[in-house]
This record gives C-alpha cells, sequence and structure tokens, in this order.
C-alpha cells in the first residue's frame, strides 16, 4: 500500500492536500452547513433551523443593500481598473518608449504597497480638513468648498474605489503589457503593407492575440474585488449610513461584532455562491484558451 | 510624398510628447501616496497642517521615526510580523515545491480534481474561512499563537505557490532527472539536486509572491490575534493610527517602516516577480 502511493507520485502531494483540507475545504464546508443553524454567542451549541436564516437574510435592507453596494464596488473598481490599466498598456507598449523598466518599476509601487498602508496614506490625503486632495482639487477650482471624501454618503464609495482603482490598475497594466509582446509583428508588418489602419490593425491583428489574457484578467479582478476586505474596513468600516457596506463587510460585522455566526454563515454561503459564479466563467474561458 | 512624410514626423513628434506627458502624469499618481507618506513622516506636528502643503518641510525632522521605534507595541509586532512571514515563507516553499513537483511528473488518482480545488482554492473569499477557521483555533486552544496565524496564512499562499510552481517545473525536461536517477540518486534526491537549482527563478518568485501576502495579511491577522503576543505589523498600525488620531507623522512613518521592507524586495527581485505574476495567475 505505501509503496503503491510512493510510486504514484501521491506521496508528494500529501502535505499540500492536508494544508488545503485543513485550512480551506473543512472551514468551507463549515460555513455552508452553520448557514441552516442559529449559532449566536448566547446559545450554548447550534440549533438547527432549516432555511430560516436565508430568510431573515433576505428580509434584512442592509444585507440587500450590501449585495447593492458590492455591485457598484466590484464593477466600479474594475471598470477603472481595467480602463486605466488597458490604456496605459497600449500606451506604454509603443516601440518609441524609452525607459520602459524603469517606468514599469515606479508604476508598479503601488499593487506592492500593503493594503493597509495605502488605507492609512490615503486617509490622511483624503483628510476633510488638512489634506493634500482637498488642497490640489480646491487650487485647480475643480471642488468650490472642502469635501468629506469618506463620509459623504454621496461620494464615498467612489473615493474607496478610487483607492483600489489605484492599487491594482497596475496589475492589470502589467498583464496586458506581457501578452502585447506576443502579437506577431510579422501579421503587423503585413496588415501595414496591406494599407490598414491604426484601428484596422488593432481589431484585426492585436485585439485577437490579447483577448484571452484581457477576459481572464478581468475575472480575476473581479474575483479579488469581490472579496476584498482591508480598504473598506480600514477607510469607513462600511460607513457612511452603510453606504460602503459591501458583503464581506457586512459578514465581518455580523459575525465579530454581533457574534450572530448564524446569519454570518448564511451570507458567507451567498458570497461563495457568487464568486464561485465568476470562478467557473474564469476556468471556463481559461480552459478554452489552452485548447487553443 | 516628401511632404508626407514630414507631417507624418510631427504628428509622430507631438503624438511622442503626449505619450510622454501622459506616462508622467499615471506615474505621478501612482507614486505620489508613497511620496506624501515620506513627507509626512519627516515633519513636525506644526507643520503637517500647512497650507498650502509642502513637500519638504523647513525643517525636516525624524523624531517621527524614534517615536514609532520607541513604542515597545509597533517594536513586538515587527518581530511577530518577521517570524510569521519567514516561517509562511519556508513552509509554502516545502510544501508547494513537493506538490508541484509531484503534480507535473505524476498522474495519480485524484489528480485534476486537485488541480481544480486549488485553482478553485484562490479564489474562496477569506471572509467565508475566517469564522469556521477562528472556532477552529480557539477549540484547540491555538488562539493567539504564531502557529494559528501561520497556518491560516498557508491558505492563501499554498494554491498559488503550488499552481506556480507546478507549471514551472513542467519546463524542466525530464531527462535531466531520469540522467540522475541512472547515476543512483532517488527521487527527492533528484529533484532537490538536479530540478531546483533550474527552477530557481520560479522559487524566488514564489517566495515573493508569499512574502507580499504574508507580510501584508490582515483579517486573518486581526480575528486570531488578540494581544500584543501575537500582533502583527498592520494591526499594529491600524491600532496606532485610532490611538494617535491626529499625529499623522508618526503614522505615516510607521506605514513607511511597514512598507519599507516589501518595496526594498521588489526593486531588488522584480524581473522575478514581473515574470511569475504572469505565468502564475493568468496562466493558471
Amino acid at each position: 500500500m505505501l509503496r503503491k502511493i510512493k510510486r504514484s507520485g501521491a506521496g508528494y502531494v500529501l502535505p499540500a492536500v492536508i494544508t488545503v483540507a485543513v485550512v480551506m475545504i473543512y472551514p468551507l464546508l463549515y460555513t455552508l452547513v452553520m448557514g441552516f443553524f442559529n449559532n449566536t454567542l448566547f446559545l450554548e451549541a447550534p440549533v438547527f433551523c432549516g432555511i430560516s436564516q436565508y430568510k431573515k437574510l433576505f428580509e434584512d435592507k442592509v444585507f440587500l443593500g450590501s449585495i447593492t453596494n458590492t455591485l457598484v464596488w466590484t464593477f466600479g473598481s474594475v471598470f477603472f481598473q481595467f480602463g486605466l490599466g488597458f490604456i496605459m498598456a497600449l500606451i506604454l507598449h509603443q516601440p518609441f518608449v524609452k525607459g520602459k523598466t524603469l517606468i514599469r518599476i515606479l508604476l508598479m509601487i503601488p499593487w506592492v504597497t500593503p493594503s493597509i498602508i495605502g488605507s492609512a496614506v490615503w486617509k490622511w490625503m483624503y483628510n476633510a480638513d488638512y489634506g493634500i486632495i482637498n488642497f490640489i482639487f480646491s487650487s485647480l477650482g475643480i471642488i468650490e468648498k472642502n469635501q468629506t471624501w469618506l463620509s459623504n454618503p454621496k461620494i464615498a464609495m467612489w473615493s474607496v474605489i478610487a483607492v483600489n482603482t489605484w492599487k491594482m490598475f497596475p496589475f492589470i497594466l502589467l498583464m496586458i503589457e506581457a501578452s502585447l509582446q506576443s502579437v506577431s509583428k510579422d501579421l503587423k508588418e503585413a496588415a501595414v503593407i496591406d494599407g490598414a489602419n491604426v484601428f484596422g490593425i488593432f481589431k484585426n491583428v492585436t485585439w485577437p492575440s490579447i483577448a484571452a489574457t484581457c477576459y481572464s484578467t478581468t475575472l480575476l479582478m473581479i474575483i479579488w474585488t469581490l472579496n476584498a476586505f482591508t480598504f473598506i474596513y480600514a477607510m469607513t468600516e462600511g460607513g457612511p449610513a452603510h453606504k460602503t457596506e459591501v458583503m464581506a463587510m457586512y459578514i465581518y460585522k455580523r459575525a465579530f461584532m454581533d457574534y450572530d455566526f448564524g446569519i454570518a454563515s448564511a451570507a458567507s454561503a451567498v458570497l461563495f455562491a457568487l464568486s464561485m459564479f465568476v470562478s467557473l466563467v474564469y476556468l471556463y474561458l481559461t480552459r478554452e484558451k489552452e485548447g487553443n | 510624398m516628401v511632404k508626407m512624410k514630414k507631417s507624418v514626423t510631427r504628428t509622430n513628434i507631438v503624438w511622442q510628447i503626449c505619450t510622454y506627458a501622459i506616462l508622467l502624469l499615471v506615474i505621478l499618481a501612482a507614486v505620489f501616496p508613497a511620496i506624501w507618506m515620506l513627507s509626512t513622516s519627516i515633519k513636525l506636528p506644526t507643520e503637517q497642517y500647512d497650507i498650502p502643503p509642502q513637500i519638504i518641510p523647513d525643517t525636516p525632522t525624524l523624531g517621527n521615526y524614534v517615536n514609532v521605534l520607541t513604542n515597545s507595541k509597533m517594536f513586538d509586532a515587527f518581530v511577530n510580523s518577521i517570524i510569521i512571514t519567514v516561517s509562511v515563507v519556508v513552509i509554502t516553499l516545502l510544501i508547494s515545491i513537493l506538490a508541484g513537483y509531484g503534480l507535473s511528473r505524476y498522474k495519480f488518482r485524484g489528480h485534476g480534481v486537485l488541480k481544480i480545488a486549488l485553482l478553485f482554492g484562490q479564489m474562496i473569499p477569506s471572509v467565508v474561512i475566517i469564522i469556521p477557521l477562528y472556532f477552529l483555533v480557539a477549540k484547540t486552544g491555538l488562539l493567539d499563537t504564531h502557529f494559528s496565524l501561520i497556518l491560516a496564512d498557508l491558505a492563501l499562499t499554498i494554491p498559488m505557490g503550488v499552481i506556480m510552481l507546478s507549471s514551472f517545473f513542467e519546463t524542466v525536461p525530464k531527462e535531466l532527472e531520469e540522467a540522475a536517477k541512472i547515476d543512483g540518486c532517488t527521487g527527492i534526491g533528484a529533484l532537490f539536486r538536479v530540478v531546483l537549482p533550474i527552477a530557481k527563478p520560479g522559487l524566488i518568485s514564489v517566495a515573493i509572491y508569499t512574502y507580499i501576502h504574508a507580510w501584508e495579511e490582515f483579517l486573518f491577522a486581526l480575528n486570531l490575534s488578540t494581544s500584543t503576543k501575537t500582533r502583527t505589523l498592520p494591526i499594529a498600525i491600524h491600532m496606532f493610527a485610532g490611538e494617535f488620531a491626529v499625529d499623522w507623522g508618526s503614522t505615516m512613518a510607521a506605514s513607511a517602516i511597514v512598507a519599507f521592507p516589501v518595496l526594498l524586495i521588489f526593486l531588488s527581485c522584480n524581473r522575478y516577480f514581473v515574470k511569475g505574476m504572469a505565468d502564475g495567475a493568468v496562466k493558471g
């Protein structure tokens, strides 16, 4: 038996399998099961309660609001991250641009800066009275009076999205720029000789070779943003008036502030289902790409 | 013909200037928060609130750094972060080397399932696993230990590590190990003596990736660490900022101290880092 395991190579993956089982599979299954149990700090043992937690959850206005907030947060962030990353990749890729390595390194700084540090610095820059952002914007005449960027319910979400965009666009830029390097030069030259214009070349030569990377990076970004927690926790804690309370934040608050682990588990299951849906699309698309 | 060529070069120059202008603007936006952090960290409290603000203060001071470094809580947090990060990097590398090698060289039952489970593993929200993990750790009496934080971080780093390394090992020719085995090496011996030296760039990129994740991990540390005994830097910074709500100079100095090691490693190894991410994250 032991020898059989050894020969099959399964022994090599055993430590990884055990770790993954303990820190991922077990917690995940536990969460999914706990969604059907009443489980607060005040109960001695969890009590089975069917789908009543889910009923309660979908009657909770704050939870429903958190779904909307999650969608705004995710699609808002990814839209700007991708837009900026994509355009900057095309700009940086132009052959005449000098010092590409240095530019890449400088642009990567936001991405390697720990999120909690990014939050602290931006919080200071957003400061209503002495923040540099109010100073710059009012000197440029963009705003008339100082704004409270993180505590105004109308703009708080967009202020945090701006920080998330700042942090993540370098990643997209890098991925797209790397795939632009794989675009065939011969095809491009042939298209130029045939008299194609810039847009024609982009549509018929460049896009087909970078499309797969664009799709998969976007989906990866969607998954990461759905799960992101640090920026919102550190900058607004879900406020003002639940306006930035995304699902991850909602779950955290129910579990570790209200100690209602049952409802938090049910909400986790909903968030998990959402991420899995996106992940399946991602897997489907990357598999397609490997097939090519 | 000549005329046309001339107009083309002229628009080219205009476009080149535009390109550099856009690049400069975006680089400035990307780097400015770091500059502002450093600038605030060397200002006296009285200068932090100056309007108009200055990038380089009239009387630069290291007082904020002294303030942070002599704060015993911050120092303990620094030590905790180092213990946890180093352990996570070493364990992740060991486990990922073995599993990556197993996945790239052998076909066993559950081979495909494991690969997909790892891919999905990268996508499970950490907030979904923190609640049960908290209970598990509390029940086994491991709450507020370095071990529990290290274990939790592995959930984030192992899936990515295994995926990156297995795709890396696939590029190492099998013939090399076979030759080593004929010369009397065992399977594991061949892995460590022949494959790993060739796979060095892959190992470095996994190590950097793991390091950055473990160093900045926030959610697990926030819940699994309950005292200064295990508190890591990100949590300490968050609390520090709360404690000295008005002292932005010290907060920025503390931030700079946390960001510095990451930036240093990134700047010295960015070659490996960029390539590893492109191979691991998107190709899967």
